[in-house]
């Protein structure tokens, strides 16, 4: 190939490893520009690609010049450039470490602007000659050195710079910044090879040979560390440039051969195929390079739509460190929830693999570890504690990282919603053995805070369960201790009368001992008649009040079983009678007699019907007051629907408020005017009753003055 | 004859104690509901009121407080079933004299009944 140009095969190797160069600089450098305009750090290093493109350029076109002073001109363009190149970089590797500097960067402007203004004059390059098989080469001026020290000072500062938080960092940064080293190390050293021919040292620019490969480096490290967030588009460059770099590039070197027809051929065979493959690879790369995130948007979507529904706490964080499991794939994965009576975080669920160390059970809200993680509000790697310990300032750190060898955790991520700490996740390393990404921690930070709510909502509604529940046990309390008093009153009332007429009648008798004349025989014998039947009649009321006791007894079973809806209402009639006297009420039970027998607990119906009549007598009193022509009126009707009975209760008393109606069956919700006479928890209960535990329904129609009509839904017993 | 007042919703109570209380000379008036205690208290101005508290409609403390309302001055027994420090303390405040537990033993009523309408 000595061919071309007259050049050697060397100086050849050197134009064309430069030109590659330039275009791969100048390609990236675009691609990371255009990929995020906003972005301070894209910017700076498009600044810095694009410098270093313009420099490799000048070089090539240097090199190629036809005579000595139109290589002048390039070479100190190159010269102008590199003197760019440092500062430019200088500028991206401060903001990418995010440390102070601005004062040297902005010296250092001022000094790259004046220096490059001076290469244009002869004190940097005086004039170029041939040098060490080389036809151009650039002699130096009286000021070179300044030019050399500047360069020198801002590139290897730079990399000092990123060597120094190389050390420092852990995980994905760790590996970003080993490969941005690696590649501008190599950038950098081998593009100072060529400052040796300058001096009159005999080492070739072998160096310069290398220089392209910073850019794949950077690529690389673009592409598998998630350097700027631009894998794809760099994926998609690589793939056209070396598509296309084949297509054109065979026919390009017949036709350097001079076999135009050839080249021209195969020009037109590939031309066609090149859209295709250039897809086709895409495709892939994209497919390839986008799995993770795909697995981990599917993880969000996953856990963010089981977490909506679920409302039981324990199956909600097994859920979640299923789903973990599953996406991340690490060796232990495991849930503690704040537990407030114990002021600490239970272990709420976990999954381990490869016979992990059993987990902590609890850990106190007074660990140094909970403190830290509520502190850092994100989640935490093992590594950047141990770091942090490192660092004398931080001795809690240090007491933290040993707290996190504990748990055997890579990663802890605290669960913080409203300023408090719900839960933290704690993770063991990843099986692939794989570091975790800023993908990972970032999936983390939404999957905890998705967490967080959820977990807080399933505690709140594991709160309300409970609360309901308290309420409902004190309404059935509050109903047997009306029935007990009301119980305790008809007795003693029994017994009241009876030691009335018994006294009454020893009384007579008394009377009739001292003095027979004042009450004879024949008067005595009807006054101890009455008396007697009298006593009798008080001991059959008695009687029944007993009786009703033991019908109720009777229902005591818990079980849901076929019950005859008629005796249900008379047996629950009489326990409303111990309570208020329903002789002043019409009641009336109209039963069909495909509807007469209903699957359900007959303790809890009779509770709901003894509500609904004790309700109805209230309502229907405080009609009768204002209307006493009115006479109140209970009916009750059953009927068959399907494989439900149909019972409706109307009453002909006050009815409700349209304003009261909605809020009927809330707990607490009452109308009447004293709270002794009930504490607005019947309907709620008797909604639970019917609802809940029998799987009926409930519902009520009232026009308010005009009384009121409960529809209840039970299902149909199937033995009757 | 001294007058008392008998205020229950059970008829032998009412049936029976009139029948005691006549043979020891006392005139027994009855009542079995407080809206007519109330009417037999503003006629006849009775010497004692024996008052049940727990009875459909106006309850016994209903009824003192009407009385207390007309500022009518009577003297008034309570009589209960059960025992509540609650409704015995606003009876007391209501300025009843006392409270009796059921089940009654007449004599001892009628110990109590001389020992106020004698005062």
């Amino acid at each position: 190939m000595t061919d071309f140009l007259g050049l050697d095969f060397f100086e050849q190797l050197y134009l064309i490893t430069a030109f590659i160069t330039a275009i791969e600089s100048v390609a990236l450098s675009i691609f990371v520009f255009l990929k995020n305009t906003g972005s301070r750090l894209h910017r700076s290093y498009g600044l810095f690609g694009i410098c270093v493109g313009l420099w490799s350029v000048s070089l090539v076109c240097c090199h190629l010049s036809l005579d000595l002073q139109q290589a002048l001109l390039w070479n100190r363009l190159v010269h102008f450039f590199s003197v760019f190149i440092a500062i430019s970089f200088y500028n991206f590797i401060l903001i990418l470490l995010q440390c102070r500097g601005r004062k040297v960067l902005n010296v250092g402007i001022m000094m790259a602007v004046i220096i490059g203004g001076f290469c244009f004059t002869p004190y940097i390059i005086s004039h170029m000659s041939a040098r060490f098989g080389f036809r151009i080469w650039p002699s130096i001026g009286s000021l070179y050195l300044v030019y050399l020290t500047f360069f020198s000072f801002y590139s290897y500062y730079s990399l000092f710079l990123v060597f120094r938080r190389f050390e420092q960092e852990s995980g994905i940064k760790k590996e970003q910044l080993r490969y941005i080293f690696i590649a501008l190390f190599i950038g950098f050293v081998g593009g100072s090879t060529n400052f040796a021919y300058s001096f009159d040292l005999p080492i070739p620019p072998v160096g310069n040979l290398f220089v392209f490969l910073y850019v794949l480096i950077l690529a690389y490290a673009i592409v598998r560390y998630r350097l700027m967030d631009i894998r794809v588009a760099v994926a998609s460059t690589v793939i056209l440039f070396l598509v296309y770099a084949f297509v054109m590039g065979v026919p390009f070197y017949f036709f350097y051969k001079q076999q135009y027809l050839m080249s021209l051929l195969l020009m037109a065979f590939f031309a066609p195929f090149g859209p295709f493959l250039y897809l086709f690879f895409q495709r892939r790369a994209n497919a390839a390079l986008l799995k993770v995130q795909r697995r981990y948007q599917q993880t969000l979507i996953q856990a963010s739509s089981g977490m909506g529904h679920i409302k039981d706490l324990r199956k909600l964080v097994k859920l979640i460190v299923r789903i973990i499991m599953r996406a991340l794939k690490p060796d232990l994965c495991a849930i503690y929830v704040y537990n407030k009576e114990a002021e600490a975080y239970d272990l709420g669920a976990n999954l381990l693999k490869n016979n992990a160390m059993p987990l902590l059970e609890s850990v106190h809200a007074d660990a140094k570890v909970v403190e830290y993680m509520f502190n850092e509000g994100k989640p935490i790697l093992l590594d950047e504690i141990k770091i942090r310990a490192v660092d004398k300032n931080r001795v809690a750190a240090s007491a933290v990282a040993l707290e996190v060898a504990g748990f055997n955790a890579a990663m802890l991520v605290p669960s913080i919603i409203d300023g408090r700490m719900v839960a933290f996740m704690v993770l063991g390393d990843k099986l692939s053995g794989a570091p975790y990404t800023a993908d990972d921690i970032n999936v983390f930070t939404i999957l905890a805070n998705q967490a967080a709510l959820a977990i807080e909502n399933a505690q709140f509604y594991d709160e309300v369960k409970r609360s309901h529940e308290q309420l409902y046990q004190a309404e059935k309390l509050a109903i047997i201790g009306t029935m007990a008093d009301g119980l305790a009153h008809q007795i003693n009332n029994r017994f009241n009368t009876l030691s009335f007429i018994i006294d009454d009648l020893l009384d007579s008798i008394k009377v009739f001992q001292r003095d027979p004349a004042k009450l004879s025989v024949e008067q005595l014998i009807p006054v101890l008649e009455l008396g007697f039947k009298s006593m009798i009649g008080n001991v059959i009321q008695g009687g029944a009040v007993v009786q009703g006791l033991l019908n109720y007894a009777r229902h005591t079973q818990t079980e849901k079983r076929a019950i005859d809806l008629r005796e249900l209402i008379e047996d629950s009639l009489q326990m409303v009678a111990l309570k208020i006297r329903l002789s002043d009420i019409k009641v009336q039970i109209d039963i069909a007699q495909d509807a007469e027998v209903v699957h359900g607990n007959a303790v809890q119906l009779q509770e709901v019907f003894f509500n609904i009549v004790d309700n109805a007598h209230y309502s229907m009193t405080e009609k009768k007051d204002s209307d006493p022509t009115v006479i109140p009126t209970i009916i009750f009707h059953a009927k068959r629907e399907m494989d439900t009975i149909l019972l409706t209760i109307t009453d002909n008393g006050m009815g409700i408020k349209l304003q009261d109606q909605k809020k009927l069956f809330t707990p607490f919700f009452t109308t009447k005017a004293s709270s002794r006479k009930g504490n607005g928890l019947g309907l709620f209960v008797m909604q639970k009753i019917i609802q809940y535990d029998h799987g009926g329904k409930i519902s009520f129609q009232s026009e308010y003055t005009k009384g009121v009509e409960i529809r209840i839904v039970l299902p149909v017993s199937k033995s009757g | 004859m001294s007058k008392i007042l008998i205020v229950d919703d059970a008829l032998d109570v009412r049936e029976f104690s009139k029948s005691f209380f006549k043979k020891c000379g006392i005139d027994v008036l009855t009542a079995a509901d407080g809206e007519a205690a109330l009417r037999v208290i503003e006629q006849e101005m009775p010497g004692l009121v024996l008052l049940d508290i727990r009875m459909e409609g106006m309850s016994g403390i209903d009824v003192l407080r009407e009385l207390r309302r007309r500022d009518i001055s009577i003297k008034v027994m309570l009589v209960s079933a059960t025992k509540d420090e609650m409704v015995i303390k606003e009876a007391e405040c209501l300025g009843c004299l006392g409270c009796i537990q059921k089940p009654l033993v007449l004599e001892e009523l009628k110990r109590l009944v001389f020992l106020y309408i004698s005062e």
